[in-house]
């Protein structure tokens, strides 16, 4: 029986061996993947909001042939017959002119028959007049306009009524004095008028009421400057809220429009509201407020709620965006939205900006029973600015429609605080300002992309280094391998790759390097040796460097452009030849300089030899500055040991998320960018593209352009009139082809390196040290820095020569 | 039958009667448990995982191959031999050397009061301080260089850019962390039983052997203490290199503390975390083989 009694004592060891049983329980079951940081897969949902458009497009009737001086597009109104929009303004002077000629046409959509009229009232303007506002409603037009007396010059403003199908004016009011702005609210025209001392005005609204009396209220406060009335907000039928901004906060008041009454409102009670960045806005029949403040979409004041809504988001369209978010809300109606306006994005310098000017749309835009993409998987994407936003919205449209599978938004989560950028008085603090703007949203690109909410697809943050890492981007080469170097500038593709992966494929390019006459080049006809360069500045410059940089400066900026020859393959090479060649060329002919200052400006050497550092980013900055040389203009690469060309950098660019959920379908976005529609819209909008068929032929296009009227663009400072202009052929498109052909590296710069050839260089530059000492220890610490990067983090601007990183194909 | 039945209800309640003890011991010791689980070992055990990961980013399990391409990283294996060349050379110098002053100091030595506050004061200083006297005195443009060319003539010295470099952060750390040792030094003497040191007088010993075979035993567990923390602050060292020499100083200067910043700094949490389990292994091993030497040591010393 005994036997049979348990041993109740354990043995000693037993919690000990069963604490580390447990332990590595843990370990090996932590270990698994069970916490998983990747992107969670979003789906359309089948209740998601979509909106229907249809877009119709107008012709204002510019005269294509001539250039604009000075132009406004008004959107007047509409009803359910009719849009109204009027364009006013001025054509360029032609030669021999002293001003141009009135613009004045008003443009009558036919809303039902979608047909477009136009009236030329063009002889109604003189050039002392101008139109300040227009209003349409209920087939009547009118146009407010400052009319000037060309006697007394004394101004004052009309009313005039226009009948919309003969353009006859059918009657004409004097206002009696200045109105600033006017908001049409319901049954009321509410009329401000800005009076009192300059630095001390007050604001006088008044209106009409339906049985035709006249009403006002005064907006005055004592110690007080007010700044403004920028939007009036329907709170009831016969009542509204009046935003006023002072200098310090904006203050807010009720009108009764029925009772004349003005009742100020504490400032606390709207905190929620924000009216700085309506960029257009609209009374719904339901008296909300819509209105458009970013690109996302429209938004809706809600007031009895206190709070802000969305309304429509533009992601769910099916228009481009650049095109939407820029145009003015015309009317609301229900689910119904009219949108009417211009793309944006034509650039001053694009090769015929007169014809984007003239084309008007309007979109209409109505909600839908159901989603036509539900079901598809949800990928973001986001812009770090704003360049080829069209051709991008463009691009994501094309994928949306043919993608049976995915389907793109873009985010609006990461914004830029441009505060400080605004108020920066120097290059200093507008450089700090730029580099803490990027910081900011690097820190929240890389926290949501490791925590797996970042976007799938990043556009244009080709300058966001820190995220050139497998631990944030996908490595693109296996989609790009096969690019044809007939079609396309692989040299560019290839000198963009980091640590021998691509990271951001480049979708146009712009080009550094050193501008100067042909006959000016090194032995290798694209670039200087360092001996070629010095006896260039010290002989044909007479000592002045078009690059005007600190020491420290130029020789990071030129270590760069040559760093392949000192890092490969893992290994610092600073004892080399070429090195200490760069070292001494600074140290012997670069003076020290405060690189806080501005660069100089260019002053032509006694001898008229013109040299400047260059960024070409386009077609009309490499003929303007062909323009410049006289027509003989190349452009050399920095002086280095081997006098090898420019380097080129990602004007625009796009890279996706190593965290995506599928990186075939971001892929597949991309390579829609490189398609020859995309590239022939950027080409057309001044970048330099990848694709060769687009950029030659719209390179012809733009000879022919800037060598006729699209000269005037070019002319600066009255420099030389288009008479005397140099006329553009394809030879020089085939020379900024060869140029392009000519660039070999990425222009781009690893930090830590540099920082550690800031601290070291110095002690040699003023004498202090000898050349061996300090490339002894720079050698040292930069070898550190690539070690302890390991294979996996090669230096950011080591070329692609390691076979062990040759790209997959 | 009955025998089983009561032996049972006898094992039950002892059972209950343990568990009761033990209860309110786990009721006392809970939240100071729960802290230490929660800032200490749950994030050990998460490093721990994260260590075995593809990356930051993909918590695929990737075997040892992440220790493997740590352990094969050059900067790694040379920021291991920094750090431990250091920790060797410093830990036993800060145990002599304070034990060395304590014992001077514990002494009937006039101005010893005056001369502890100057043991003392590096403690008070921060650590920015501390760094701008080093840079004022042994950058290359600095005081030392001055005096040694006006002087003798000699050619000026990058010290922290030199081999010579560890030899002055070793400096630093002993002027840095001396005082503190030496007040627990101090402490412990005082505690040391006098009537033991009478009797042993009285029995004729001398004063080194007073010193090996009684002082040094009752010292044991404070060497051990000194020791251990001398060990702990070897590494925080990093923090005055860091401000003297930035990110990436001369190789020589390269500890394991610059090899885990740089790799937080770049979010390379996978290689962060094997070196950090690494230096914990080697931090177990080291502390271990103290605590083993000191049972040792202790063995003998009567309460």
């Amino acid at each position: 029986m005994r036997k049979r009694i348990l041993n109740i004592k354990r043995p000693a060891g037993m919690n000990r061996r069963v604490m580390a049983l447990s332990l590595s329980a843990i370990v090996l079951f932590s270990s698994c993947s069970f916490i998983n940081n990747s992107k969670k897969v979003e789906k359309v949902a089948e209740d998601t909001p979509w909106f229907d458009s249809e877009v119709t497009k107008a012709d204002l009737g510019l005269d294509l042939s001539r250039d604009l001086e000075k132009h406004q597009i008004l959107t007047a109104g509409c009803d359910d017959k009719y849009t109204v929009i009027v364009l006013s303004g001025f054509y360029r002077p032609q030669e021999e002119e002293e001003e141009g000629d009135c613009i004045l046409n008003v443009v009558v959509i036919d809303r039902v028959q979608k047909t477009v009229e136009k009236l030329d009232l063009s002889d109604r303007v003189s050039e002392t007049e101008n139109i300040i506002d227009a209003f349409y409603s209920n087939g009547k037009l009118t146009l407010m306009m400052n009319k000037s007396n060309p006697d007394t010059y004394e101004t004052s403003q009309i009313e005039e009524d226009i009948d919309i199908r003969s353009g006859e004016v059918v009657e004409t009011r004097p206002l009696g004095e200045p109105i600033e702005s006017v908001f049409t609210i319901g049954e009321y025209r509410i009329n401000v008028l800005k009076k009192g001392p300059f630095d001390k005005p007050y604001y006088v609204l008044t209106w009409n009421t339906s049985d035709g009396e006249g009403k006002e209220v005064t907006i005055k406060e004592k110690d007080t400057i007010l700044n403004g009335i920028p939007v009036i907000i329907p709170m009831t039928e016969s009542q509204v809220l009046v935003p006023v901004n002072t200098e310090r906060e904006t203050l807010y008041y009720e009108v009764d429009l029925k009772g004349e009454k003005l009742t100020p409102a504490d400032p606390k009670d709207y905190d929620w509201l924000d009216i700085d960045h309506m960029k257009t806005y609209c009374f719904g029949s339901d008296l909300k407020t819509y209105f458009i403040e970013d690109n996302s979409g429209i938004k809706c004041i809600d007031l009895v709620n206190k709070k802000v809504e969305n309304y429509v988001d533009f992601n769910w369209c099916g228009v481009n965006r650049s095109l939407i978010a820029n145009s003015n809300i015309v009317s609301i109606d229900g689910d119904s939205v009219l949108l009417g306006g211009q793309k944006r994005g034509n650039y001053f310098m694009a090769t015929d900006v007169v014809k984007a000017m003239s084309e008007y749309y309007l979109v209409k835009i109505t909600k839908a029973d159901k989603n036509p993409h539900a079901g598809k998987t949800v990928l973001t994407l986001y812009m770090d600015d704003e360049m080829a936003e069209e051709e991008v919205n463009d691009a994501v449209i094309t994928f949306n429609n043919t993608n049976d599978g995915y389907y793109i938004k873009e985010t609006y989560k990461y914004v830029k605080d441009y505060t400080e950028l605004y108020e920066a008085q120097s290059d200093d603090e507008l450089n700090l300002a730029k580099l803490n703007m990027n910081i900011d949203v690097t820190d929240q690109l890389t926290q949501d992309i490791i925590n797996g909410k970042g976007p799938d697809i990043l556009i244009n943050t080709n300058d966001l280094g820190i995220l050139n890492n497998e631990n944030y981007l996908a490595d693109l080469s296996p989609y790009f391998s096969d690019l044809d170097p007939s079609n396309y500038y692989t040299n560019i593709v290839e000198a963009s790759r980091f640590g021998g992966k691509l990271y951001q494929m480049p979708v146009s390019l712009r080009i550094v390097g050193i501008g100067a006459n042909h006959k000016y080049g090194g032995k290798s006809d694209i670039g200087f040796t360092f001996e070629e360069y010095k006896d260039f500045v010290n002989g044909t410059l007479n000592g002045r460097d078009p690059l005007g940089k600190g020491r420290i400066r130029y020789f990071c900026d030129l270590f760069n452009a040559m760093s392949d020859r000192f890092i490969k393959d893992g290994k610092a090479d600073l004892s080399c030849p070429e090195f200490a060649e760069l070292a001494n060329y600074v140290k012997d002919n670069v003076q020290d300089k405060d690189d806080s200052r501005e660069d100089e400006e260019y002053d032509p050497a006694p001898s008229d030899v013109r040299s400047s550092s260059i960024y070409c980013f386009g077609l009309s900055s490499y003929f303007e500055e062909l323009w410049n040389y006289d027509g003989d203009f190349e452009i050399f690469g920095y002086p280095s040991a081997d006098g090898r060309g420019p380097q080129s950098e990602a004007w625009i660019s796009a890279a996706v998320s190593s965290q995506t959920v599928n990186v075939d379908a971001c892929a597949d976005f991309v390579k829609l960018l490189l398609s020859d529609e995309i590239q022939k819209g950027l080409a057309e909008k001044d970048y330099i593209v990848l694709n060769r068929l687009a950029f030659r032929e719209n390179g012809i296009q733009a000879a022919e352009f800037f060598s006729g009227r699209g000269a005037n663009r070019l002319i600066w400072n009255g420099y030389s009139s288009p008479k005397d202009h140099l006329k553009y052929t394809e030879k020089d498109i085939d020379e900024l082809e060869k140029i392009i052909m000519s660039c070999s590296k990425n222009s781009s710069e690893d930090p830590a390196i540099t920082i550690i050839l800031q601290e070291e260089m110095p002690a040699f530059f003023l004498g202090q040290k000898d050349l061996d000492s300090v490339i002894r220890v720079a050698q040292n610490r930069v070898q550190t820095l690539l070690d302890e990067r390991g294979s996996k983090g090669k230096s950011s601007i080591a070329k692609n020569n390691d076979s062990e990183e040759s790209p997959v194909s | 039958m009955s025998c089983v039945k009561k032996a049972m209800i006898n094992k039950i309640k002892h059972i209950l009667y343990k568990l009761k003890e033990w209860g309110a011991g786990t009721g006392f010791l809970l939240p100071s448990v729960a802290g230490v689980m929660l800032f200490f070992i749950v994030p050990f055990i998460m490093l721990i995982q994260m260590s075995f990961q593809k990356s930051a980013t993909n918590s695929d399990f990737v075997g040892f191959e992440n220790y493997k391409t740590v352990l094969t990283n050059e900067a790694f294996r040379s920021a291991c031999a920094n750090t431990a060349l250091f920790t060797a050379v410093t830990v036993p110098c800060a145990i002599v050397i304070s034990l060395l002053l304590a014992l001077v100091l514990n002494t009937q030595l006039p101005g010893k009061s005056t001369f502890r506050s100057f043991l003392l004061t590096p403690m008070m200083v921060p650590v920015a301080s501390i760094v701008l006297i080093w840079q004022v005195f042994f950058s290359y443009n600095g005081v030392l260089n001055g005096w040694t060319y006006q002087l003798f003539g000699l050619d000026r010295i990058d010290w922290m850019k030199d081999d010579n470099g560890q030899v002055l952060i070793m400096l630093l750390f002993l002027w840095k962390n001396l005082g503190l040792n030496i007040i627990l030094f101090l402490s412990a003497l005082n505690n040391i039983p006098q009537e033991v040191i009478e009797s042993s007088q009285m029995d004729g010993c001398g004063a080194l052997r007073r010193f090996f075979s009684i002082r040094l035993h009752y010292l044991g567990p404070t060497i051990f203490f000194v020791g251990i923390m001398s060990l702990i602050n070897s590494f925080k060292i990093f923090r005055e290199v860091y401000l003297l020499t930035g990110n990436y100083p001369y190789d020589k200067l390269y500890t394991l503390q610059h090899f885990m910043n740089n790799k937080f700094t770049h979010l390379d949490y996978t290689q962060l975390s094997v070196a950090a389990v690494i230096l914990s292994i080697a931090m177990m091993v080291i502390v271990g083989v103290l605590f083993l030497i000191e049972s040792r040591i202790d063995s003998g010393v009567e309460e």
